[in-house]
């Protein structure tokens, strides 16, 4: 009984307490931006390769192994039965790793001759392009409007300024999907 | 060694100055630019981390005297100090063998080994005998070295098994010193579950049970290994081990001077890891070689403890093949009527890829 009282009693009220204050606050709270964060949609998901499907390599070049050589290279080779894809990994020191690293290279390569344009790969590079293209637009706007601003005074300038810019961002954006795409 | 042309050392010099160094170390570029990038991020990241140790001279001269001990020959692991494992990360220092990728593989393949033969009832994860009795799965680890497989097979079964237990022995204490290290590294790291400083033991010992005084025969340790509950007569004989791992020292005394075995491995290699020893008394009554010593007795053992499944490494097929064969003559000289089986299991041999020069393992089920 005495316990009964102990456990529900104080303890229920203290955290009640507590709790309360902390929603009024929340309901409270300013937020800075009035519209919701936009966030990218999700990407579509990993696409899981089965073990079935691959050759896995371990590559160490000719000779015996074991205890007579103590070998380095820890490379891993995978073959994509199916379409007959083969990736290399020989990033880190150890082939388990590398091994991951090699499924998750394969797994987008597959991906990218299944899906093309839907891949995961592609939309990522896609999203990037985007991000740079915005980031580039918002630096040329800030320098244009600095230089407006320092141009109000000799106004002669300013159109022939302008038409360099639109240039140059033809000239900018063109060759990045090349580079972007592997 | 073939010489490597002057054409790729200028080549290499042009991509970065210290690839000729370890070029004759590594004798092909993809591997030297390899070595150079690993070597680079450690000096890159001891530089950081203690920088009033290298602060005069800055991480580059770091980087340069690693690469010119490399080019003696030095092995790689023993210059960055460890060396992944399976999952794991397994510290290497002078004296103790470094583990191959080899063994990786064949302990990967003993692991699934075991959970097959040893759960064969699906869906249980702890060991029942045939009694009813559940009890740890108690695995020994011979010349176990830096305590790779231990280690290893213990992150591997943990999460299938509830009790094991591992006890890994070797009779060089610098090796049982550094694997007892290897368990609280990788249990720091958090590679290793809470459970293993309780189920993985090392301690000292000689496998071939020489008389040499200092050194706990074999029987002894095993002996004061069992569980208490155990040593009460009349429930099995022996001391009760399921499984037993070994990857003995395999060389014979001329491919360690014949240039089979790389320069890097005979000069900063222990030896004593590599080729068994030579004053064995009983070598002039059988015609027993050299290299095959341990696997004499590891297979007696195996036989003596009744252990259920023997996984041994050898250094080539034929070596393999003799290891079978004395197998076969163990078994006859005791005539039990106990089955057994064995098999030769290599890297690639799921995939039919030749390599008849690898090593292999034996396993020995009962």
């Amino acid at each position: 009984m005495l316990r009964g009282l102990f456990h529900n009693g104080p303890f229920y009220t203290t955290l009640a307490l507590t709790r309360i204050p902390h929603r009024w606050s929340v309901s409270q709270q300013r937020v800075f931006s009035l519209s919701a964060p936009a966030h990218d949609k999700p990407l579509p998901p990993r696409l899981k390769i089965s073990d079935a499907d691959l050759t896995v390599y371990y590559l160490k070049g000719t000779g015996p192994g074991g205890q007579k050589i103590n070998k380095t290279n820890s490379a891993v080779q995978l073959i994509h039965k199916p379409t007959g894809i083969v990736v290399k990994s020989q990033a880190t020191r150890s082939r388990s790793q590398n091994e991951k690293i090699a499924k998750q290279l394969l797994a987008d390569r597959v991906e990218d001759l299944e899906k093309g344009d839907q891949s995961r790969t592609a939309i990522k590079a896609e999203r990037a392009k985007k991000k740079k293209a915005s980031k580039l637009k918002k630096t040329r706007k800030k320098y244009r409007d600095l230089e407006s601003k320092e141009g109000e005074h000799d106004e002669g300038d300013e159109h022939s300024e302008e038409d360099h810019t639109l240039q140059s961002e033809d000239t900018v954006t063109q060759p990045s999907p090349e580079t972007k795409g592997r | 060694m073939p010489r490597i042309p002057t054409s790729t050392v200028i080549k290499a010099y042009r991509q970065n100055p210290l690839l000729p160094i370890l070029l004759q170390e590594c004798r092909s570029v993809s591997s030297a630019q390899n070595e150079l990038r690993w070597l680079r991020e450690r000096a890159i990241h001891a530089w950081k981390q203690w920088p009033w140790k290298y602060s005069a001279s800055g991480w580059k001269t770091l980087l340069r005297t690693m690469c010119k001990v490399r080019s003696k020959g030095m092995p790689l692991q023993y210059i960055l100090g460890d060396q992944p494992f399976g999952n794991l990360e397994i510290l290497c220092e002078k004296g103790v063998l470094i583990p191959r990728p080899e063994t990786e593989s064949y302990t990967i393949h003993a692991a699934e080994l075991i959970s097959r033969y040893f759960l064969a009832s699906g869906g249980q994860n702890e060991y029942v005998e045939p009694s009813g009795l559940i009890r740890p799965l108690r695995i020994l680890d011979l010349c176990t070295g830096t305590g790779c497989i231990s280690l290893l097979l213990h992150s591997l079964l943990a999460p299938r098994f509830q009790q094991l237990f591992i006890l890994g022995i070797d009779i060089s204490a610098a090796a049982i010193q550094l694997a007892t290290r290897n368990l609280d590294h990788n249990l720091q790291l958090g590679l290793l579950s809470d459970r293993s400083y309780r189920e993985v033991h090392f301690h000292q010992g000689d496998v071939l049970g020489r008389d040499n005084g200092h050194n706990p025969e074999i029987d002894e340790i095993l002996e004061t290994y069992t569980p208490r509950w155990r040593m009460s007569p009349g429930l099995r004989e022996g001391f009760d081990w399921d499984i037993l791992v070994s990857n003995p020292p395999y060389i014979s005394p001329n491919s360690l001077r014949d240039g089979t075995t790389a320069r890097s491995v005979r000069l900063f290699e222990p030896e004593l890891a590599l080729v068994p020893p030579a004053n064995m008394n009983y070598l002039s009554t059988m015609d027993y070689k050299r290299e095959d010593i341990f696997y004499h007795h590891l297979i007696a053992l195996s036989f003596k403890l009744s252990i259920r499944l023997t996984v041994l490494e050898c250094g080539s097929r034929q070596q393999g093949n003799r290891v079978i064969a004395i197998c076969k003559a163990f078994s006859i000289k005791l005539s039990e009527d106990h089955e057994w089986t064995v098999d030769i299991w290599f890297e690639g041999q799921t995939d039919h890829t030749d390599n008849k020069e690898g090593p292999c393992v034996i396993i020995l089920r009962k």
